[in-house]
């Protein structure tokens, strides 16, 4: 833990009271506390603790996207700000997850809007590491995006959570924060229309080749 | 039943996930954030937070005549009709898209339906790309422009409010008076606010507020970021002032400044510049086009051309592309057709040439996306390419020509980008 190991970090250090108030090292609900009393520790922490799961969900629904560091920023900015709505501290994680899915599923409307003037479609901006470790599954990588660009928002996020993530329909339901009944019709709905247009892809018709749509 | 599904999906994430393990902490957010923590709670950013105030009943009222307002503004503004221009002094109307050049010796006025005016100083180079009800979006390739942006009295649903993107750096107005300037080759960017505020988005992934009396100096390859009083001249290059040289100047923030910038602030030391090896291909990848350029210039362009992988060559085909040279950027795109012909690269070369002629050589543009599609016909580009050509056709002269684009591009793509366009295309030639 980044703010725990190195005491001497900026982040502490101005504050010359030989007391640390809140204890961040180890727990959300001190990191929580840490936020709402306006400490600097607090955000660096939330960052610290938190960055590589929430870059997670927003790779997993997204792909290999250039604004990616943007809207990482944007869900901790968004989870600072509404930080006193958030009842449970031991719930940050699960309470960032739906912060993310909403962050991207306003992200992926705002680009729906603006889809006619792209150059380049999302799948080929050209700042993903495409090193050669597997290029069939790069393709694959590639065009799964480019066909989830087909889709609307909210299939999109449930695809990928299901599938891509691996999540277990009550968990999508519950960071999508809508029943479970419309998290299986939106994912039923998404799969059928990536089974049906991946048929079209030489990249992804060997994955989807036995699935019924 | 969903193996397949499962498995691909697995594939993708453990690929994701070693991308993802790979990745530094991006230092500039956690600072920001660190900040940020800090204002959020200061007792005036709770007020504007809304934490202290009145009742809840007294806020579902407000909510209330808040949402019926912001209704009936709606229902007015959905009905109004979109934005026009005109460019140059003697108002011919202006082309979606189109790039627009000032003279050597001359600025070249756009005049927006709203009233804001747009100044391209001589030699700069931009064009409008989006256009809204209450609002448009501009790309200014390189140069300088002064706008005068009528202020934005509601929001459109939908629709993005005044954007000017700059390279990396885009600057969201809501209406205001300022000076902004690009130099993709010498990677700096400059604005000067003299009226209301502006959002800028730079390179760090942070958004900053700035109120009129501020200017800003940037760059990404110097991680570079300058908060100056208005006027205050571009800085040399950092070899020549020391990459330290201004951390010890006072904020040249007005009292009112609303929020910092997430770079260093003037009360903590500037941290030390971070060491500069990075490849070409890294600030390419970073969106660093220009020092990636002058990097690639420096070890040689030709030599990387020919020695380079696929991707890379591409890469360094957008790279020169993007700093304007497209010789260069032909050659590069030539270069992966000669020497990797028949791969998905050679068709996101034949795109890419495709690209370069659009604006200078519409039949060889089409042969190129043409190219493109033959290679590739299901490729992740051939959706784009069926774009540009109907967009090529749909610029011809040749009404039956116009019409069999637009036939032909429903066929492929019924909802597609232009989908609409095409139907109204045919939609116009029916009795």
């Amino acid at each position: 833990m980044r703010v725990a190991d190195e005491p001497q970090s900026r982040d502490v250090e101005p504050r010359r009271s030989a007391v640390v108030h809140l204890p961040l090292s180890d727990s959300d609900a001190g990191v929580v506390a840490a936020i709402r009393a306006g400490e600097r520790a607090g955000g660096a922490a939330l960052y610290d603790r938190h960055h590589q799961y929430v870059r997670r969900v927003l790779v997993r629904v997204l792909g290999p996207d250039a604004d990616l560091q943007d809207l990482v920023q944007d869900v901790f900015v968004a989870a600072i700000d509404s930080i006193d709505r958030l009842a449970d501290a031991g719930a940050l994680r699960g309470w960032l997850a739906a912060i993310s899915v909403n962050c991207v599923r306003m992200e992926l409307r705002r680009r729906t809007r603006r889809r006619i003037i792209r150059l380049l479609p999302p799948s080929e901006v050209p700042d993903v590491a495409v090193a050669a470790r597997d290029r069939e599954l790069d393709a694959a990588l590639r065009v799964t995006y480019h066909v989830l660009g087909r889709l609307a928002a909210d299939e999109r996020i449930v695809f990928a959570l299901r599938f891509i993530e691996g999540m277990e329909l009550m968990a999508i339901a519950e960071v999508c924060q809508v029943s479970v009944a419309t998290t299986k019709r939106r994912l039923v709905s998404a799969r059928r229309k990536f089974i049906n247009m991946a048929r079209a892809y030489p990249e992804l018709v060997d994955w989807v080749k036995d699935e019924a749509p | 039943m969903n193996d397949g599904l499962s498995k691909l999906g697995r594939q993708i994430a453990e690929q994701q996930d070693a991308e993802l393990q790979q990745l530094e902490p991006n230092e500039a957010s956690r600072r920001f954030l660190a900040e940020y923590a800090v204002r959020r709670a200061t007792p005036e950013e709770r007020k504007h937070a809304g934490l202290s105030g009145p009742t809840l009943w007294l806020r579902l009222s407000l909510a209330a005549v808040v949402i019926m307002s912001a209704f009936a503004l709606q229902e007015a503004v959905f009905w109004s009709p979109r934005l026009s221009y005109t460019v140059g002094a003697d108002g011919e109307s202006g082309v979606l898209r189109d790039w627009e050049s000032a003279p050597d010796d001359a600025p070249l006025p756009i005049h927006f339906s709203d009233g804001t005016r747009i100044e391209l100083e001589p030699k700069a180079r931009a064009r409008v790309v989006e256009i809204g009800r209450a609002g448009a979006e501009l790309v200014i390739e390189s140069g300088r422009a002064h706008l005068d942006v009528v202020p934005v009295r509601f929001r459109v649903p939908g629709e993005s409010p005044w954007l000017v993107n700059l390279g990396p750096f885009a600057v969201e107005v809501k209406g205001t008076r300022f000076d902004v300037g690009w130099d993709p080759r010498e990677d700096d960017f400059s604005l000067d606010l003299y009226e209301g505020s502006v959002v800028v988005r730079g390179c760090d992934g942070g958004r900053h507020t700035l109120v009129a009396g501020q200017a800003v100096r940037a760059s990404c390859s110097d991680q570079r970021w300058e908060i100056v009083p208005v006027g205050t001249p571009l800085p040399p290059s950092p070899a020549a002032a020391g990459a330290l040289g201004a951390a010890d100047e006072p904020p040249a923030l007005t009292p009112e400044a609303p929020a910092q910038p997430p770079a260093p602030s003037s009360a903590e030391p500037r941290p030390a510049p971070p060491p500069r090896a990075r490849s070409w291909q890294a600030l390419a990848r970073d969106g660093r086009y220009g020092p990636a350029f002058e990097r690639v210039l420096a070890i040689g362009f030709d030599a990387e051309r020919e020695r380079s992988s696929a991707s890379d060559v591409l890469l360094l085909g957008d790279t020169a592309r993007l700093n304007g040279d497209a010789r260069r950027a032909s050659d590069a795109y030539s270069a992966v057709r000669r020497r990797f012909p028949g791969t998905p690269a050679a068709a996101r070369a034949a795109f890419a040439l495709g690209r370069l002629a659009v604006d200078s050589d519409a039949d060889a543009a089409r042969r190129w996306f043409e190219s493109c599609l033959e290679e590739q016909p299901r490729g992740p580009l051939a959706p784009a390419a069926d774009d540009w050509l109907f967009e090529l056709s749909a610029r011809s002269s040749d009404v039956a020509q116009r019409r069999e684009a637009a036939r032909v591009y429903l066929t492929r793509h019924p909802h597609g980008a232009h989908a609409a366009d095409a139907r109204r295309l045919l939609d116009a030639a029916r009795p």
